[in-house]
C-alpha cells in the first residue's frame, strides 16, 4: 500500500495527468497522427511511462509538498493524484498526519480551545493570590 | 494540410505534445499498471490555436519555427488564373 484514499480507502486505482508526445505526419494533404518513433524505440510511449512513474514517486517520496490546502473543503488535497473510484484528491500516504479528517483549521482549532485559554489566562492572573473560600453576603 | 518547418524545410514529421488523464493501478509489487489513457486536449483544437502553434516541433531540427497550412490548394485557382491572364 503505497497511496490511499480517505474517502473511499482505495489503495489500489488511482488517476494523474501525464504529458506525452504525439507524432504529426503531413502526407499527400492528410494529417497523420501517430506516436513518435526513433528508429525502433516508441518515444511516446516512453514518455507517457517515465512521467508518471515520475509523478508518483515524486507523490509518494514528498507527500506533504504534493499537498494543496482547500478553504472549501477545508481539508488537504493531491496536486497531483486523484482516486479513479470517487473522484476525491485526498490522495495521501498511508499513517500519513495529513490526514485529511483529522484536520481542522486554525480559526475552528481556536474556537475550539478559547474556554481552555481562558481558564489558563484567569490562572496566570490570579495564581499569586490567595483562594477566596467565602465571600461576603 | 501541409506543415512546413521554417527552419530547415525538409522535415514532415512533427511533434506535439499534449497532456492525457491516466488511470493507473499499483500492483502487488508495487510496480504500476495503465489501466486507461484519455486525451485532455483536442488535437484540432490545438493545431488551429495560435498560441499553441509554438509547441509544435520539428522532428529533424527540433525548431519551433512551424507554418501550417490548412489547404494548400486555395491559392492554387488564383495561380492559375493569373497565369491564364499573364497568356
Amino acid at each position: 500500500m503505497q497511496l490511499i484514499c480517505h474517502d473511499c480507502w482505495n489503495y489500489t486505482y488511482f488517476e494523474v495527468d501525464v504529458e506525452t508526445l504525439r507524432e504529426l505526419k503531413a502526407d499527400n494533404g492528410q494529417l497523420v497522427v501517430q506516436d513518435t518513433k526513433f528508429d525502433d524505440f516508441n518515444y511516446s510511449e516512453s514518455m507517457l511511462r517515465d512521467n508518471l512513474n515520475d509523478i508518483v514517486q515524486y507523490v509518494i517520496k514528498q507527500n506533504g509538498a504534493a499537498l494543496i490546502w482547500d478553504p472549501e473543503s477545508e481539508s488537504y488535497q493531491n496536486n497531483y493524484i486523484s482516486c479513479a473510484r470517487c473522484g476525491s484528491k485526498k490522495i495521501t500516504k498511508p499513517y500519513s498526519h495529513w490526514h485529511s479528517n483529522r484536520h481542522q483549521s486554525l480559526d475552528k482549532e481556536l474556537l475550539a480551545n478559547h474556554k481552555e485559554f481562558t481558564e489558563l489566562r484567569r490562572e496566570r492572573n490570579y495564581a499569586d493570590r490567595l483562594p477566596v473560600l467565602w465571600e461576603k453576603q | 494540410m501541409q506543415i512546413d518547418c521554417l527552419s530547415c524545410g525538409k522535415s514532415s514529421e512533427f511533434l506535439l505534445p499534449l497532456w492525457v488523464s491516466t488511470t493507473f493501478s499499483f500492483k502487488e509489487d508495487g510496480t504500476l499498471s495503465i489501466l486507461h489513457v484519455k486525451p485532455l486536449e483536442s488535437l484540432e483544437e490545438k493545431l488551429t490555436d495560435n498560441k499553441s502553434l509554438r509547441e509544435i516541433s520539428c522532428k529533424e531540427c527540433g525548431s519551433n519555427e512551424v507554418d501550417i497550412v490548412f489547404n494548400e490548394y486555395d491559392n492554387q485557382e488564383d495561380d492559375e488564373v493569373s497565369a491564364l491572364e499573364g497568356l
